[in-house]
């Protein structure tokens, strides 16, 4: 009878190890963002707004590419733009298009302010960010401590 | 024995949070949704879900299903455009027109690799020559030493290629077409 009890304990208790081990494996720990997902935070955080999050697949389904990266003047490089408010209101960058004629305007804050906070201006998935920038980060750190 | 699997349990909940603080998620992770995936804008791994605006945000797995995909699976964007199922605006308003500039470049500086075939035809339909001339690439014959360590680090091909056109990582064989012994003269 003890013997009994004894093993149904063990087993109950290996059961809730193994889901409690599984649960704690399944808390997302890996990005499914879409490739060239541009994460904009040159300001967002400093001011209390989530970072950017700009899906590049959602615009060229819309547009060529020249129509923001010539006719706009967007130059190549995630964070590279300086974009900020002003310039967005005054039409500029993203406000060419995002003034409630061609698409919504700023309004709607939350649309592009979308990111997880923290989450450091990036172009997700890139070549670069994966092979390129984590060794950049690991050979930071002795020049942080002096 | 409950004491025991509760040390596993704090173990396995530790060792799993000490991985995910040492690397951000926002840096591992896959970065194309392949064919069958549906992944949510809210659970993507780098937008909040706290953030209610989300939800009205388009999935990208309904904005191209159906998109023709590569030999690596992820979406061929070239052919997305060439068979009509986009048809993306060619200035803000629409109301211009793109100078396709149809005409090949041949690298044969390739190593042991196929030479690289640069068609201009899919990149004019999406660009302009100015975005690439003269400031990434000089419009001159043999006056751009590309390679593939500079592409990689995000130089010539590598300004889109890798970050928003398909990685030189993959899909060796969609830069490097013409075969060695094909006696291709350019």
């Amino acid at each position: 009878m003890a013997l009994n009890a004894q093993r149904r304990n063990l087993g109950r208790s290996a059961v809730f190890a193994m889901m409690a081990s599984l649960t704690a494996f399944a808390l997302p720990q890996v990005a499914h963002a879409e490739y060239a997902d541009v994460v904009i935070n040159n300001y967002a955080d400093a001011a209390g707004m989530r970072p950017v999050v700009f899906p590049h697949w959602f615009h060229r389904v819309r547009f060529r590419c020249k129509v923001c990266h010539a006719d706009l003047g967007f130059q190549f490089k995630a964070g590279g733009n300086k974009i900020n408010m002003a310039k967005i209101i005054d039409g500029q960058f993203c406000g060419a298009c995002h003034n409630g004629e061609i698409a919504w305007s700023v309004e709607n804050c939350g649309m592009c302010h979308s990111g997880i906070p923290g989450t450091p201006t990036h172009f997700h998935g890139s070549t670069v960010q994966r092979l390129i920038a984590p060794t950049y980060k690991a050979l930071e750190k002795p020049a942080d401590k002096k | 024995m409950l004491r025991l699997s509760l040390v596993f349990v704090l173990t396995t909940v530790l060792v799993s949070g000490a991985m995910a603080t040492e690397v951000p998620v926002w840096i591992k992770g896959q970065h194309f949704q392949l064919r069958g995936e549906e992944v949510r804008v809210a659970d993507d791994g780098i937008h909040d879900p706290t953030n209610d605006a989300v939800n009205v945000l388009q999935q990208p797995y309904e904005a191209m299903k159906g998109f023709p995909r590569d030999g690596q699976n992820i979406i061929n964007w070239v052919e997305v455009l060439d068979e009509g199922l986009i048809n993306p605006r060619k200035s803000l308003l629409g109301d211009e027109e793109m100078f396709p500039a149809d005409f090949d470049i041949i690298f044969k500086n390739t190593g042991s690799m196929p030479y690289v075939r640069f068609p201009h035809r899919p990149h004019t339909e999406w660009l302009t020559c100015l975005n690439c001339h003269p400031s990434i690439f000089l419009p001159q014959k043999g006056g751009n030493p590309v390679t593939m360590s500079a592409i990689i680090q995000g130089e010539y091909c590598g300004v889109c290629h890798g970050k928003v056109a398909f990685p030189p990582t993959m899909n060796c064989g969609r830069c490097h077409s013409v075969s060695r012994e094909s006696g291709f003269l350019r």
